[in-house]
């Protein structure tokens, strides 16, 4: 029953590309105003989710209404058209059957083209069931759209009739009064009422997507009205809504708000004015109306256009649909600040303990040109002196003869070995890179590292080196004057290949015994930088491996609670923590080197939440006062007026900062610690006014057993995690 | 200093010791089963988890090899008390350790005993999937210092620092941890850095003949004060113009006993009464071993970075062998 519920509901929220549920009441409650449409729209709806599920369809599609939207726009037709009887119920059916035959058959065909379909299955059910019945004596065409009223009063009552007709004498500016008899005629009820509630829904779910449909609509008239189109058939019949529709899927759903999107929404309602004309032109000759065929068509095409780009900069198509113009621009953001640099592929550096970058990229003396993005790492003690006295040997220097290690895993596919290590200050530039290896990572991603000592391959060509394994000793061949370590990516296998720009995963610098935590970063000339050790502490506490439950005792201000999670993995290998009792979900990531998490779902004022929020990003190597840093999604973080307002300015400017930091305060002993005590802190600020905070206190013990304290301004909460 | 940063180590450890260490979460080496049966029971009764090490003992190639400590690697002993403690469960077993031998000039050997240590880590990683999380190679690098009976200087046969380094990192490094899992190391460097950082400052009191005509001097310190040149040939200098002209002779200490010998044949510039000389590399085992016999202990001077003296412990008077003293009542009234 809650499958069929869900789906009904879905179906309504899903001709705005939603699913927000307020949004789906409130257009079935408008639907009811003209309760002939409501109740041949709520039929259309249920026989579709019947069918469809009947005949075994994808689960997930139906109850998302996918299959069923375009049912319910031609169930409204019907009930426009036709007189209520019994053939009229049969033809109802059968149009459901027919329309969410043609969306299914539609949804295959297009998204091998990563196309929507958009309502052209609406389009395409109507057109079939009006020239069909035409040859049927027994469907008999309805006059009620002439006689609204009298329906309302046989229907509702003497006093809805009344309300109504007051309604339809209200003097509303003349622009409004048409935007809200569109909305409305997106249900066939040319009414204001309907609009309202319509528009209500609309502006509940989406600031973004009431704006959007604001603007698309106020550019389509003023165009009509510039080329002296026909504005009657705009201001009284079911062709305004186009505007509207399309505006709400380019501006905000298929792309992600932003002032081009909004730019792009404008170029469409011109375009959609010009299709309607064509459209309208083209199919008055078969008698068959064009309803929302324009919009449909305008938005696949730029849609399908947009996909073809050569390059995606600018306009940014959503990849991720979360069914909220919102939530589509707040992740698009918060995914672009955290990971903007991520690469796929991990690169580490090539050595153990502390290294000095004596040259990075576009430096001066050899990091030039095709040669550019290459990094030189040397020993340094505190003078910044990189070898002991006299310094007249390669041995004297401190990181000669010391290991070097593969990036990342890979094969050897070249080596250079059998050219002798310069004297100090002398170079060899007929043979300039010196001993070399260069290992496959993947295809066009190559690593290299030269100036190795002779003689001191552990591996050789061919051999698969796993990350971090021993490849050879650090030298002094070819065109190096001192010990050390030239390292660069490339995107061929050659000794002389040119670099590639590629940041380095992770690693910590250090300055004044200050550590720097550094992702998907840079190293730079003169910094003094490592790999991350991990400690198996912390590695341990935040090892969720699918399967495993966990148990915790909430305190929140004396008021006592336990609270179980477990941990799953989807089909698409996400790991995420699930709470059976808020049904909420966390998506994270654990590569070993990181603890962070990427989504979550369900209900903000779960324990799981503030879980989401407190473990944000943690580091799996302790580093005393270690700050790492980072951007929390604004949704549903902050909800107070600001960011009502803040949703509407959204595409053109993000004010509402949210910063997540979490910072290692205390080890008990370094080398084999059984207590690390971790701070972090979760807020939202405009300015420097902070809006929102959270602060949480994480203390870690090798039983696993690890408590969380959390407080948000006078509440504290103690949680303890009791298994 | 937190007791957990302690390492507990030695063959003598009392019961009352072992409770303080284990109190205070420190790390304790053991050293026989007698010690680690009664750890087990501390444990139990303190219901405490104590961290502990075993120390392990080895052949390096190099003799005698110290089996006296520790659980020798070769016949088992190693893994037995591994066991012991791996299955018992009372007890975290967080490092290994050894402890080769003292002034050893075979770099080698730390190597040999490096891949001993790992082989028995990555054994007990395999066996009860438990990372070993520090081996702890010991002590006894030499220092350059120049032992009795050997042929050359000790600035000459010592291994340097770099040469220990690459022997045991090698082994490490070479042995099969996974990148992430590769233990950390602690040496017991002490004497080897401590030993060039201590010089002696003495003076001459006498010159004599000896029956055969060798040339015999007396300084003010012997034995009592430099207990290390019972082992090594230190080397000494005069602190003051000398001439060119040198004389084999033999250095006696103040004492009235004729083993005090500080340097049995040494070739020096004449030396007159009250001229002055440096013993060199005296840092080690001298103050822990020095003695109150006919002289009192004399003051000892740090020389900081910025050449400024202080003094850190001050010359002894009579009150310091007095103050620990106690009479006995009836003796107190004796008249001499």
């Amino acid at each position: 029953m809650k499958f069929y519920r869900d789906s009904i509901v879905n179906s309504y929220a899903q001709i705005f590309f939603s699913n927000h549920k307020w949004l789906a009441y409130l257009l079935l409650l408008a639907s009811f105003i003209d309760p002939y449409l409501g109740v041949s729209g709520l039929i259309a709806a249920a026989a579709s989710v019947f069918f469809a599920k009947w005949m075994g369809f994808n689960q997930e599609s139906i109850r998302s209404g996918m299959y069923s939207y375009n049912s319910i726009l031609v169930g409204f037709t019907i009930g426009v058209f036709y007189k209520f009887s019994l053939p009229f119920f049969g033809i109802l059916l059968l149009a459901s059957l027919l329309t969410m035959l043609i969306t299914v058959c539609l949804s295959a065909f297009v998204a091998a083209y990563r196309i929507p379909f958009l309502s052209l299955p609406f389009m395409l059910g109507v057109w079939a069931i009006l020239l069909g019945a035409r040859g049927f004596k027994a469907i008999e065409l309805s006059e009620r759209g002439i006689y609204a009223i009298n329906d309302l009063y046989s229907f509702w009552g003497p006093d809805m009739a009344k309300f109504m007709q007051e309604m339809a004498l209200l003097k509303f500016p003349l622009l409004i009064d048409v935007y809200l008899k569109s909305m409305g005629a997106i249900f066939f009820q040319y009414n204001l009422l309907t609009g309202i509630l319509m528009a209500l829904g609309l502006l509940i779910y989406s600031r973004i997507a009431f704006s959007l449909s604001v603007l698309g609509f106020l550019t389509g008239y003023y165009f009509v009205q510039f080329f002296q189109g026909n504005m009657t058939e705009l201001e009284y019949s079911y062709i305004g809504f186009n505007y509207i529709l399309s505006s709400v899927a380019l501006g905000g759903f298929f792309m992600v708000p932003s002032l081009r999107s909004y730019l792009l929404v404008m170029v469409s309602a011109a375009l959609i004015a010009l299709s309607i004309s064509a459209l309208g032109n083209f199919f008055y000759v078969f008698q068959l109306p064009i309803y929302s065929l324009p919009f449909s068509i305008v938005v696949m095409l730029m849609i399908y256009a947009l996909n073809n780009r050569y390059s995606m900069n600018g306009l940014h198509m959503v990849q991720y649909q979360q069914y909220s113009p919102e939530k589509n621009l707040y992740t698009y953001h918060n995914r672009l600040e955290r990971f903007k640099n991520d690469t796929y592929f991990h690169i580490h550096l090539p050595f153990y303990g502390e290294w000095f970058v004596s040259q990075a990229h576009e430096a001066a003396i050899t990091h030039k040109d095709d040669w550019r993005f290459a990094f030189d790492f040397v020993i340094a003690d505190e003078t910044q002196k990189t070898f002991k006295s006299p310094g007249e040997e390669v041995t004297d220097f401190y990181c000669y003869n010391l290991p070097v290690l593969s990036p990342a895993a890979g094969y050897v596919v070249t080596l250079v070995d059998g050219i002798v290590d310069n004297a100090i200050g002398e170079v060899n530039l007929g043979e300039n890179w010196g001993n070399a290896i260069v290992i496959k990572h993947s295809d066009f991603l190559y690593s290299k590292i030269t100036h190795i000592k002779e003689a001191s391959f552990k591996v050789k060509l061919g051999d698969y080196v796993k990350k971090g394994e021993v490849l050879a000793s650090c030298g002094n061949s070819g065109r190096s004057p001192e010990p050390h370590i030239h390292f660069q990516v490339q995107s061929t296998p050659f000794v002389g290949a040119k670099t590639l720009k590629y940041p380095i995963s992770y690693y910590v610098s250090k300055q004044n015994e200050k550590y720097t935590f550094h992702s998907f970063d840079y190293p730079l000339e003169g910094q003094t930088i490592f790999r991350i050790n991990t400690t198996t502490l912390l590695k341990n506490n935040f090892d969720f491996v699918p399967g495993m439950t966990m148990d915790f005792a909430v305190d929140r201000d004396g008021e006592k609670s336990n609270v179980k999670w477990e941990v799953f993995v989807d089909s698409a290998n996400q790991s995420y923590i699930f709470c059976h009792e808020t049904q909420s979900l966390a998506y994270f990531v654990n590569n070993e080197t990181l603890h962070y998490f990427t989504d979550f779902k369900g209900d903000k004022k779960s324990l799981l939440y503030y879980f989401y929020l407190g473990a944000h990003k943690i580091l799996l190597g302790y580093y005393y006062e270690l700050e790492v840093k980072d951007v929390l999604p604004i949704d549903g973080f902050f909800t107070g007026f600001s960011k009502v307002i803040q949703d509407f300015v959204a595409p053109f400017g993000i004010y509402l900062k949210t910063e997540y930091s979490a910072k290692f305060i205390e080890i008990d002993d370094p080398m084999s610690p059984s207590k690390i005590r971790i701070s972090s802190s979760a807020l939202v600020k405009i300015g420097e006014n902070v809006k929102r905070k959270i602060e949480f206190y994480f203390v870690l013990n090798h039983s696993k057993n690890f408590t969380m304290t959390i407080n948000e301004g006078k509440i504290c909460t103690h949680v303890i995690r009791i298994a | 200093m937190p007791g957990s940063k302690i390492i507990f180590n030695g063959p003598d450890k009392t019961e009352t010791d072992l409770k303080l260490a284990i109190e205070n979460n420190s790390l304790i080496h053991i050293d026989h089963l007698d010690e680690l049966y009664l750890i087990k029971e501390l444990a139990v009764e303190m219901n405490k988890k104590p961290r502990v090490a075993i120390r392990v003992n080895m052949d390096t190639g190099v003799y005698p090899i110290w089996d006296r400590f520790g659980f020798n690697y070769e016949n088992g002993q190693a893994w037995d008390a591994i066991n012991k403690i791996m299955l018992n469960d009372k007890m975290e077993l967080v490092g290994l350790h050894s402890h080769i031998g003292t002034f050893m000039l075979s770099p080698n050997a730390y190597g040999i005993a490096a891949s001993k240590l790992s082989d028995l880590a990555l054994g007990i990683k395999k066996k009860y999937k438990k990372n070993i999380q520090y081996l702890d190679l010991g002590g006894g690098f030499a220092s350059k210092n120049t032992l009795k009976g050997s042929y050359l200087q000790g600035v000459d046969t010592s291994p340097t620092f770099d040469q220990y380094a690459e022997a045991i990192s090698t082994a490490i490094l070479n042995a099969g941890f996974v990148e992430d899992e590769l233990p950390l190391l602690l040496l017991e460097s002490g004497r080897s850095l401590i030993d060039e950082a201590g010089s002696l400052l003495g003076t001459v009191i006498s010159n004599k003949r000896l029956s055969d005509g060798r040339r015999a001097t007396i300084m003010d310190f012997g034995v009592n004060i430099l207990f290390t040149s019972f082992w090594y040939d230190h080397k000494i200098s005069p602190a003051q113009d000398f001439s060119q002209y040198t004389e084999d002779a033999v250095l006696y200490g103040p004492l009235c006993m004729n083993i005090d010998v500080i340097r049995e044949n040494v070739t020096l510039p004449p030396l007159k009464r009250d001229d002055h000389v440096v013993v060199h590399t005296v840092g080690a085992y001298n103050m822990t071993q020095w003695m109150q016999f006919i002289a009192m202990r004399p003051a000892v001077v740090m020389i900081d970075m910025n050449e400024k003296a202080h003094v850190i412990r001050n010359r002894e008077t009579l009150d310091s062998i007095e103050s620990a003293e106690v009479m006995p009542e009836y003796l107190k009234k004796f008249k001499l």
